[in-house]
């Protein structure tokens, strides 16, 4: 099917008319384009075929602080939206300036994002030039693993458009074609021998797709894998999910993208009431994490006339026709799956897509499926190195093991319910934590089955947690090097100010609180039983000011001083202790992290 | 409690000296162990103190006991700022060698010795002052006013936060003085010799 469409007729307003050729070349060699954002009013031409690349421009991006080097080029190509309409999409493509050191050409990586908000700000091109892309960590490691790194804007965020949000089967052909497009730059040197697929979210709705439309849309293209997460596989049941619920920023930018999509049959207009009119407005004005929380457990009968609601809403046919027409599982992916989700994930639910992948299970296709501890956002990011691990042994020729059946029983959904609040749990994160005792000049590192859980209420910005930590033994040496088994045990609840701002950052600045005891003292299996400790609990203060990605990407870090009071309950020798142990300047560094996800 | 510890302390001791006993060459003595054995000048008739391998829990107790009585002893005195040689009075023969085995593992171990020393008096007077209800008023306050003339110099060595040094300098003057005002000004004066001022209105 590539290359077998010609494209006239297209006209600066979007009136189009599509006829079907066979083979045609291009009637229009790729072009530098202009600078700014007249980049995003791509010229009218007449005749092309889908990936065709229309113009390009050498970009400057910021992939964030140890980002690998890089070259970039902004580009804006044609594609099709999903009612089979030539649309044109602007997009990114990113080289790494190392070399390939692998066999064969430096293999090429879709990156499908996911949601990056309405406005034209928003849109991935333009997030990644200002150095305020939210997924920069995952585009980051997939550069450093050698690929040819291409971010599609998926469609509408070119000047005076809207994006076609959760359109699956238009972001599938934005996320395909950029690779058609970016081997027409002409001094990238990309070469599509192999092509992967990685998404998450409005991402892995797009990963999806892929595999669904691949057969008919790019049967040529040598798709070796697509890793696809948080999926929204069955969009109504997802609709009703965000209906009112923390997610319900993503239902109403849905609709608003359906409507540029499909217009008429999502009668946004006639459908919404003065205070939805406004609303709309809002949303197609902001970025994802700005109306993550301004349109926050809204309800769409909030915005409809007569307040209708969505389980009303989905009873006009058109409406119920275009968010079923979404829903995935129709087609048997022809090559292999990585699929993940998060087994808290507050906005995609889970079940949902379980059930995408029995449905692809029975179909034969070569699925992988992990469930991962945490909610939405942070699974993104501690997927990562998971799914990119998987798609480099694609990428490597490594045959893929379908593991539809593990004999696992079916994971239930751990999302905390919203109740006026979005709240990010941290249940049972691994803690890695050490403490340098100053007078001692030692180490003392917690024991592995150290643990850490929170709950951050993003909303009410606040934290509350405990730090678990086993007793444990340390060596230490005091003359001689003494086995000493210690307790970290916190007196206090862990607790702080917590925000995710609306630039996908987040700020956490808070106290943990310790009393340190010694158990016991001896050499080797000669431990003689003691209960000295911190007179007054240790105040840890734990802040940490990075990007979202960082936190299920486990890279926060709390590190400081602290200072240990005397020491009480040392017999005669609470001064000795007092002097070893206590003080200011006691460094220490508490790393936390998710747990592993399984495979079901 | 008191039991166990010591009992922790005694087979470290004993430990250490046959590990000294075995391999001399790699005894972590900057300052001599031997001086754990004879007692500062300030103490010229205190009982000589046994090779440590013949220390028994009971001898270390004692030691221990003798080495708290004798930090009353030291109202009044300065703070160590040289080298300390010898092991002073109010710290007892297993703490000596602890300290100074600790002390080896700092790039000026004498500095530090100094240091611990100092610190181990101050946190002794610290211990006697707190569990003192039976003590007379006037030795309540002369080991306050001495806690409270050696806080800038723990503040200094890094032994207290500054939080730290400012909560227990408002503890021990709640205790000298019922006078809020005088407390008030106290605590003012107290304050700025750590490098906190404030103004009483």
């Amino acid at each position: 099917m590539k290359n077998t469409w010609l494209i006239q007729g297209l006209c600066a307003a979007g009136l189009t008319s599509l006829l079907t050729l066979p083979l045609t070349p291009l009637t229009a060699a790729p072009v530098l384009g202009p600078e700014g954002m007249d980049f995003y009013s791509p010229p009218t031409i007449t005749a092309g075929n889908h990936g065709d690349l229309i113009w390009y421009r050498e970009a400057n991006i910021d992939l964030g602080k140890d980002a690998p080097f890089t070259r970039s080029w902004d580009v804006a190509y044609w594609s099709v939206d999903s009612n089979g309409r030539p649309n044109v999409v602007t997009g990114s493509v990113i080289l790494p300036t190392a070399r390939w050191s692998g066999t064969g050409s430096r293999p090429v990586l879709s990156y499908a994002v996911g949601t990056h908000g309405l406005g034209q700000r928003c849109a991935p091109s333009l997030q990644l030039a200002a150095g305020t892309d939210y997924e920069q960590a995952n585009i980051a490691a997939a550069i450093n693993r050698g690929y040819a790194v291409l971010i599609t804007d998926n469609a509408g965020y070119t000047n005076g458009d809207t994006p076609t949000y959760l359109a699956g089967e238009s972001q599938a052909h934005a996320a395909v074609d950029i690779v058609t497009a970016a081997t027409q730059i002409p001094e990238a040197g990309i070469v599509d021998d192999q092509v992967a697929i990685w998404g998450y979210s409005q991402g892995g709705q797009t990963g999806a797709w892929i595999a669904e439309i691949q057969q008919d849309y790019v049967p040529d293209m040598n798709i070796v894998g697509i890793a696809a997460g948080g999926t929204p596989a069955d969009v109504p049941y997802t609709s009703f999910n965000l209906d009112g619920d923390a997610g319900s920023a993503f239902l109403l930018g849905a609709i608003i993208g359906y409507e540029a999509e499909y217009g008429s049959a999502m009668p946004l207009y006639e459908l919404a009431n003065n205070y939805g009119l406004q609303q709309i407005e809002v949303g197609k004005s902001q970025c994802v994490f700005e109306s993550l929380f301004n349109f926050m457990g809204d309800e769409l009968a909030q915005y409809t006339l007569d307040n209708r609601p969505l389980s009303d809403l989905i009873t006009i046919a058109s409406v119920n026709e275009v968010l079923t027409d979404q829903n995935l599982g129709n087609v048997k992916p022809s090559v292999p799956m990585y699929m993940y989700h998060g087994q808290a994930d507050e906005f995609i639910p889970l079940d949902q897509h379980i059930d995408l992948k029995d449905k692809y299970c029975a179909m034969g296709s070569n699925i992988r499926f992990q469930v991962f501890p945490s909610e939405h956002i942070a699974t993104q990011f501690q997927a990562a190195p998971y799914a990119l691990d998987w798609i480099d042994d694609r990428f490597a020729g490594k045959p893929a093991f379908s593991a539809c059946y593990t004999g696992q029983p079916e994971p239930e959904s751990t999302a905390n319910p919203y109740d006026g609040a979005l709240i990010f749990t941290l249940d049972n994160w691994k803690l890695d934590a050490d403490i340098r005792l100053g007078t001692l000049r030692q180490n003392v590192i917690l024991p592995e089955e150290s643990t850490f859980y929170a709950d951050s209420d993003v909303t009410n910005r606040s934290l509350i947690g405990t730090l678990n930590v086993p007793q444990f033994f340390t060596r230490l040496n005091i003359i001689l090097p003494l086995d000493v088994n210690l307790t970290i045990d916190p007196t206090l609840p862990t607790s702080g100010y917590v925000e995710l701002d609306t630039s996908g950052d987040l700020h956490i600045d808070g106290n943990a609180y310790t009393t340190v005891k010694v158990n016991s003292a001896g050499v080797g299996w000669i431990q003689i039983p003691f209960g000295c400790r911190t007179k007054e609990p240790a105040e840890f203060p734990i802040t940490f000011d990075g990007p979202i990605s960082d936190l299920g990407g486990g890279n926060i870090t709390f590190s400081g001083t602290t200072t240990f009071s005397s020491m009480t309950g040392c017999g005669l020798f609470n001064g000795l202790f007092t002097v070893l142990m206590s003080g200011p300047g006691q460094q220490y560094r508490f790393n936390v992290s998710p747990p592993e996800p399984f495979t079901y | 409690m008191k039991t166990t510890i010591i009992a922790v302390i005694t087979l470290v001791l004993a430990v250490a000296a046959y590990w000294f006993a075995a391999t001399p060459e790699s005894a972590p003595h900057p300052v001599d162990p031997e001086q754990a054995s004879h007692s500062s000048s300030t103490q010229e008739n205190a009982p000589a103190v046994p090779p440590v391998a013949d220390w028994t829990s009971e001898l270390v107790n004692e030691f221990q006991i003798q080495a708290m009585a004798a930090v009353t002893n030291t109202l009044g005195q300065p703070e160590f700022t040289d080298r300390i040689e010898k092991r002073p009075d109010f710290v007892s023969p297993a703490e000596w060698l602890i300290l100074s085995s600790i002390a080896q593992q700092h790039d000026n171990p004498h500095a530090e010795l100094t240091r611990m020393i100092n610190f181990l008096r101050f946190s002794k007077l610290m211990e006697i002052w707190e569990s003192g209800d039976d003590m007379g008023t006037l030795q309540r306050s002369a080991l306050a006013e001495q806690l409270l003339l050696n806080i800038p110099n723990r503040v200094e060595n890094g032994d207290l936060g500054l939080s730290q040094a400012q909560q227990l300098q408002a503890t021990l003057i709640n205790d000298l003085t019922t006078d809020s005002d005088l407390r008030r000004q106290r605590l003012s004066e107290e304050n700025a010799r750590i490098g906190v001022t404030f103004e009483i209105n």
